[in-house]
């Protein structure tokens, strides 16, 4: 038991002890408590996405059958064709819709950037983000870790998901264009399972990262858990 | 939400298991939170922060002991939380800026005067101390910390206080009482 200069740091000071009661008993809360904790989960989930997909990815709602695409988040998208040619990195990431087909993320896109708020080297995959204003038009895809975290290699057994804490060392994160009538957005949160193995990754001139996941991963959106399973070499 | 009680919660007509349990345990966290904080504003954005990860996954995880948990989510928060409170909140905040928790005790001004003297963990260990009644142990366990990390904080976050309560205390405000010297 050590000692402070009133006692130990076992023993509580009386008047301490009194003052703290009074604190702790001196706040009533709202009177609209919940509906202010509701919208606190709402506006995490909406922060949840935009990271995960940017400001056009808000309230992502299944899209029709429409060809045009938009990158970015501009009110009057421009259109473009849809290309699926892969563009340097390989990947067979691939989820498994409920009717038993396959989508295959192709082209995906390998960057690094410098957290600003934690001063972390993030490494970030993507695949093109094609929506027109709110509304997917095609799946989505976004892998992002900590460098220092990955570069020797690592396996993480889903769920990573620390409550507690806003550093995760990864996310994993994909959004279908299915499952109406919003569409599906999955991360590797609670309640996913399965792992995620960072066989290499670095940062420099050409960002590299090779990836292998088999993954059950769960719904955001109370939706249901969908099969993410393959591997990305990049470049 | 559907109705309001004259309690100070409001209640749904079928109010969920998360429900109750926040308007049950939330009292007490927002008790410990002004303990962490000492700013009774800081003190519900870590109930409301607490309760949303709560929230969130409430019937997707399973938590054996709710409420403990709780307080070790806001304890760990508290302590990260001046980086990720800084980041977050002023999004958090808009539309958001009249008080929402209203002083109906009184309040030992030179107890919140010190608090905010403070660092974080200092105030953590020693809210864990005074509020949570844990012993050393139960707060290096809460921390995530060392028993000795504990120690040295609430040694040192308890002589702050003494030393504050010795040339500013003692004065009692809020509640009914409005300001006064005891």
């Amino acid at each position: 038991m050590s000692t402070t200069e009133g006692g130990t740091t076992e023993e509580r000071d009386p008047e301490i002890a009194g003052a703290y009661d009074r604190l702790g008993r001196s706040l009533d809360g709202p009177v609209d408590m919940l509906v202010r904790v509701e919208h606190r989960m709402r506006v995490r989930r909406r922060q949840r996405v935009a990271l995960a997909g940017g400001a056009s990815a808000l309230a992502l709602v299944v899209a029709g059958t429409t060809a045009a695409l938009t990158l970015g988040g501009d009110d009057q998208p421009s259109t473009l064709h849809v290309t699926d040619e892969p563009t340097g990195p390989v990947s067979t990431l691939a989820f498994t819709r409920a009717d038993g087909s396959t989508y295959t993320f192709r082209d995906i896109e390998v960057t690094c950037k410098k957290d600003p708020d934690s001063a972390r080297q993030l490494v970030t995959a993507t695949s093109p983000r094609k929506v027109r204003g709110e509304t997917l038009l095609e799946p989505f895809l976004m892998f992002q870790a900590s460098l220092d975290e990955v570069e020797d290699g690592r396996t993480f057994t889903l769920p990573v998901d620390d409550v507690a804490t806003s550093k995760l060392p990864m996310i994993l994160f994909f959004a279908t264009d299915e499952g109406g009538p919003r569409a599906n957005e999955l991360s590797s949160a609670q309640p996913s399972t399965g792992t995620v193995q960072v066989l290499h990754a670095s940062c420099g001139p050409t960002p590299s990262l090779d990836l292998k996941v088999d993954a059950k991963l769960g719904s955001e959106v109370e939706q249901s858990s969908m099969r993410l399973t393959g591997e990305l070499h990049a470049p | 939400m559907d109705t309001m009680t004259g309690t100070g919660a409001p209640t749904r007509q079928h109010p969920t298991d998360f429900d109750t349990f926040a308007v049950a345990q939330t009292p007490s966290l927002l008790g410990l939170a002004h303990a962490l904080t000492g700013n009774p504003h800081d003190a519900w954005d870590l109930v409301q922060e607490t309760l949303a990860r709560m929230g969130e996954r409430w019937g997707r995880s399973r938590f054996d002991e709710p409420a403990a948990y709780a307080r070790t989510v806001m304890t760990r928060l508290n302590i990260d939380r001046i980086r990720r409170l800084r980041r977050e909140l002023p999004l958090l905040r808009q539309g958001d800026a009249a008080p929402v928790v209203e002083l109906v005790g009184a309040v030992d001004t030179w107890l919140v005067e010190a608090l905010a003297t403070l660092s974080p963990r200092q105030r953590t260990a020693l809210a864990l101390r005074y509020v949570e009644d844990l012993d050393v142990r139960g707060i290096a366990t809460r921390m995530g910390c060392s028993e000795g990390t504990v120690k040295s904080l609430l040694s040192r976050g308890t002589a702050r206080l003494k030393e504050h309560a010795g040339t500013h205390g003692p004065r009692v405000r809020g509640g009914e009482h409005g300001e006064d010297e005891r």
